[in-house]
C-alpha cells in the first residue's frame, strides 16, 4: 500500500468513526448514520481512482 | 470533571428543591453523605447518572415511577435535577427535566456569571466529558454487582476494559462497515454478468466469516488454556506446601520426572527439527546415487577411448590459421596443403569450454559419491537419537503416572482431591492445546486459500467501470476494518501490562501479601490466596477485588483522557461516586482502602451509614481529605410507636436520621458543620 494510500485509509477510519460517534451518543438521528458512511466511502473511493 | 453541585427537584425521596454541594478541592477531595439504607443513597446516585446520561444504574427498582410521591400528590407533574461541575477550566450547569416535562439543557458559566445556553447537542457534549459506557464505572452503585463470576471462579473484566477504552463506537462502526460491504457484494452481484467474480467473493465471504469464526474460537481456547494453567499451578502450590513427608518426596519426583520430560520432549522436537534439514540436505544423494555412478562410468570411459581428442585444442588450430603462421614461426598460408591439414583438425579438436564442463560436472558427481555414505551415517544417527529420546519420554510419562497413582492411593482426602484435580486439569490442558494447534492450522489453511481466490479475483478482466468501482469500494472497506481492528487489539493489548503493574500496586497499598490477583491475557481477573488458592469471589474478598478493579479502571481513564486516537472514545476524568462501598469491607482492610481512595481519584464521593468500627470517616479526616459531610434525615408524617431512633454523632453532636409526626413524608438533606 502506497502512502498515499494509507492515508486516506486512516482518514477514512478516523471520519467513519467519528459519524458512528455522534449517532452512538445521540447528537444526530440514527438513520443518517449508514447513508453518511455510505457517501463518505465513495467519496474516498473516487477520490483514490482518481489519484491513481 | 469535577462535581461542584447536584440539586434534586421531587426526584423520588427528595421532595421540593434540595441542593448538595460537593467537596471540590484537591486536598479536600471527599464528600461522604450519611444515610440509613432505603433513605435515598441509590435514588442521589441515579439523580446524577440520570441527569448526565438519563439512564439509571441496573439496582434502581422502578425506573418508570420516579415522580416524588408528596409531588404527585399536590400535582405536580415533573421532577428535575441540576448538576454544576468544572471541566477544563470552564463551569457548566448541566439539567435535565422528566415526567411531564422532558428537558436536557446545557449551559456554560462565563466570566461575569452570566449563563450561555450552549447550542450543541448536550449529550454528545456530556459524552465528550463522561462518555455513558464509562458513566457507571465512575457512578457505583454497589460493591463488584457489575462483575459477572464464571463457573471457573474467574470474572472477566473484558467488556469493562473495552468500555473505558472507548471501544464501543469502534466497533459498532465495524458492524456497520460490515453491513454496508455486504450491500455493496449484492450491488456488485447485478453488474457481474457472468457471475464469475460474484463467485469468487462469495467464496472469499465464506472463508472470512470462517476465518473470523476460528480466530474467535483460538482466542477462547488460548484464553481457557491459560485459566487451567493459573489453576494447575495454583493445585501443584497447594499440593507443594503438604506438610506430608511421603507427599514432600513424590513431589519432588515428580518435579524431577518433569524437568527431565521436558528437555526430552525440547530435544525430539529439535531432533525432529533437525531430520527435516537432514532429509533436505541429503535426499538428493540419495536419489542421485545410481545416477551418479553411471555418469562417472560413462565420463571415465569417454575418455579413455579418446572419444574428446585432448592432444588438439580448437581454439590454438583456429588461431593459427587466422595468424597464418605456426608456433614455430612457418607461414601457413589459404591453400597450401599445410592449411588444408591444419584446417581439417578443427572437426577433432577438442573444446576447451567442453572440457571445462566435463571436468566440473565429474568433480561435482564425485562430491555426491563421497557424500553418500556421509548422508547415510547422519540420517541413521538421527532416527536412532529420535527413537531413543521417544523412548526416554515413554518411560518419564509411566513414572509421573506412577507417581500420581501412588498420591491417589495415600490415606489423605484433600490430597488426593487436589491430585484428581491436577489429573483433569493436565487433560484438559491437552485437550485444549490439541484445540488450538487444529485451529491455527484451519485458520492458516483458510488464509491461503482465500489468497488463491483473491488473486483469481483480480485478475478478472471485462468488468464494467461500475463493477470495478464496487469492486474498489469492497477493498477499500476492508482495508478500512483492517485498521480498526488493529488499533483497537494494539490498545488491549498495551492495556493489559498497565492493568497487571496498577492491581499489582493497588494490592500492595491495600491488602499488604495477603492476596494475589491472577490475570490472563484476555482479560480474566481471579483473587487467590498466598498459596495461590482461588478465593471464591464472595463477601468481603469480591469487595477487595472490586475496589482494585474499580480504582485500576479509573486510573486508566485517566491516563487516557489526552488520548490523541482518532479511532478510539478518549477517558475521562470524573468524581467516584461510590454507594456503601464499606459495607462488606473487612476492617482489617477498610482502613487501608479509606486510606487510599481519595489519593487515587480527583474527586470521591461516599455515600455510606455508619462505617460500624472501620474506621472510615476518622481514617479520611486524619488523613485530611474530608471536605463536606451530608446526611439524610427521613421525615415521616406518621407516630414514632415503639420504633428505634437512629441517630449520629457528629463532633460529639447527636443527631436523629429519623424524625416522626412531620406534616410530609420526605428526605431532607442537611449538611455537617466541619470543626474549624
Amino acid at each position: 500500500m502506497t502512502d498515499e494510500m494509507n492515508v486516506s485509509v486512516d482518514r477514512l477510519a478516523r471520519d467513519l468513526v467519528q459519524i458512528e460517534r455522534k449517532s452512538f451518543y445521540g447528537s444526530e438521528p440514527e438513520r443518517d448514520r449508514l447513508r453518511k458512511m455510505r457517501e463518505l466511502i465513495d467519496e474516498a473511493v473516487k477520490e483514490i481512482a482518481s489519484d491513481s | 470533571m469535577i462535581l461542584n453541585s447536584v440539586t434534586v427537584e421531587n426526584f423520588r425521596s427528595f421532595y421540593g428543591e434540595q441542593t448538595i454541594n460537593f467537596a471540590a478541592d484537591k486536598d479536600k477531595n471527599t464528600t461522604i453523605i450519611y444515610a440509613l439504607n432505603g433513605v435515598g443513597k441509590t435514588n442521589l446516585l441515579n439523580a446524577i447518572l440520570w441527569c448526565l446520561h438519563g439512564e439509571f444504574s441496573s439496582g434502581f427498582k422502578n425506573p418508570n415511577d420516579v415522580l416524588n410521591w408528596e409531588a404527585s400528590r399536590r400535582n405536580r407533574k415533573s421532577y428535575h435535577v441540576t448538576l454544576q461541575f468544572e471541566d477544563n477550566g470552564e463551569q457548566y450547569i448541566l439539567k435535565r427535566s422528566g415526567g411531564e416535562i422532558q428537558n436536557f439543557k446545557i449551559f456554560q458559566k462565563k466570566w461575569d456569571g452570566n449563563t450561555v445556553e450552549l447550542t450543541s447537542s448536550p449529550s454528545l457534549f456530556v459524552n465528550s466529558i463522561i462518555p455513558r459506557d464509562m458513566a457507571g464505572y465512575f457512578i457505583n452503585d454497589g460493591e463488584g454487582s457489575d462483575l459477572v463470576v464464571e463457573q471457573d471462579g474467574y470474572i472477566s473484566v473484558r467488556r469493562s476494559i473495552r468500555d473505558i477504552l472507548g471501544f464501543n463506537v469502534a466497533e459498532k462502526t465495524l458492524d456497520d462497515l460490515s453491513k454496508i460491504k455486504a450491500e455493496v457484494r449484492a450491488d456488485l452481484k447485478k453488474f457481474d454478468k457472468d457471475s464469475e467474480l460474484s463467485t469468487l467473493e462469495e467464496r472469499i465471504q465464506v472463508f472470512d466469516e470462517s476465518i473470523a469464526t476460528a480466530r474467535t474460537n483460538l482466542s477462547k481456547n488460548q484464553s481457557q488454556l491459560e485459566t487451567y494453567e493459573i489453576q494447575l499451578d495454583a493445585v501443584e502450590k497447594q499440593l507443594g506446601s503438604s506438610s506430608s513427608a511421603v507427599v514432600d518426596q513424590l513431589i519432588s519426583q515428580r518435579n524431577k520426572a518433569d524437568k527431565a520430560l521436558k528437555t526430552q520432549e525440547a530435544k525430539l522436537v529439535s531432533l525432529e527439527a533437525k531430520k527435516i534439514g537432514l532429509i533436505r540436505d541429503y535426499s538428493w544423494v540419495a536419489f542421485a546415487h545410481t545416477l551418479t555412478k553411471e555418469a562417472l562410468d560413462f565420463i571415465d570411459e569417454s575418455e579413455l577411448k579418446g572419444t574428446i581428442p585432448a592432444p588438439f585444442n580448437l581454439q590454438l588450430v583456429k588461431d593459427i590459421l587466422e595468424r597464418q603462421a605456426c608456433i614455430c614461426g612457418a607461414c601457413i598460408q589459404p591453400g597450401t596443403e599445410a592449411f588444408e591439414n591444419i584446417n581439417k583438425l578443427i572437426g577433432k579438436a577438442a573444446d576447451p569450454e567442453l572440457l571445462n564442463r566435463l571436468q566440473k560436472a565429474r568433480s561435482r558427481l564425485t562430491a555426491v559419491k563421497t557424500l553418500a555414505p556421509q548422508a547415510k551415517e547422519r540420517i541413521e544417527e538421527n532416527f536412532r537419537e529420535v527413537r531413543e529420546a521417544r523412548k526416554n519420554i515413554h518411560v518419564l510419562q509411566q513414572e509421573l503416572d506412577e507417581v500420581s497413582v501412588r498420591i491417589l492411593e495415600l490415606d489423605d482426602t484433600n490430597i488426593r482431591a487436589l491430585e484428581n484435580n491436577r489429573k483433569v486439569l493436565k487433560e484438559k490442558i491437552r485437550e485444549t492445546d490439541r484445540s488450538i494447534t487444529r485451529l491455527t492450522d484451519k485458520i492458516q489453511e483458510h488464509i491461503k486459500s482465500k489468497q488463491v481466490f483473491e488473486e483469481q479475483a483480480k485478475k478478472i478482466q471485462g468488468l464494467s467501470p461500475r463493477a470495478k468501482l464496487l469492486k474498489s469500494k469492497i477493498d477499500l472497506i476492508e482495508l478500512v476494518e483492517v485498521r480498526i481492528t488493529e488499533e483497537l487489539a494494539k490498545s488491549e493489548k498495551e492495556v493489559h501490562q498497565s492493568l497487571a503493574d496498577k492491581i499489582d500496586a493497588f494490592l500492595e497499598k491495600y491488602l499488604r501479601q495477603d492476596y494475589r490477583v491472577a490475570i490472563t491475557s484476555d482479560l480474566k481477573i481471579c483473587l487467590q490466596d498466598r498459596n495461590g488458592k482461588p478465593v471464591p469471589p464472595s463477601g468481603g474478598q469480591a469487595a477487595i477485588l472490586s475496589f482494585i478493579f474499580i480504582s485500576s479502571l479509573i486510573a486508566i481513564a485517566r491516563e487516557r483522557r489526552d488520548l490523541e486516537s482518532s479511532i478510539l472514545t478518549p477517558g475521562a476524568i470524573a468524581p467516584l461516586i461510590f454507594d456503601a462501598p464499606f459495607a462488606k469491607l473487612d476492617p482489617k482492610y477498610a482502613p487501608n482502602v479509606a486510606r487510599e481512595l481519595p489519593k487515587l481519584v480527583d474527586q470521591l464521593i461516599v455515600l455510606m451509614y455508619q462505617d460500624d468500627g472501620k474506621d472510615v470517616s476518622q481514617t479520611i479526616t486524619s488523613e485530611g481529605k474530608l471536605g463536606k459531610e451530608y446526611y439524610f434525615c427521613e421525615e415521616i408524617a406518621g407516630e414514632q410507636g415503639d420504633v428505634e431512633i437512629h441517630n449520629l454523632n457528629f463532633n460529639g453532636e447527636v443527631v436523629p436520621v429519623t424524625k416522626y409526626g412531620c406534616p410530609i413524608d420526605r428526605v431532607v438533606i442537611k449538611e455537617v458543620k466541619q470543626n474549624g
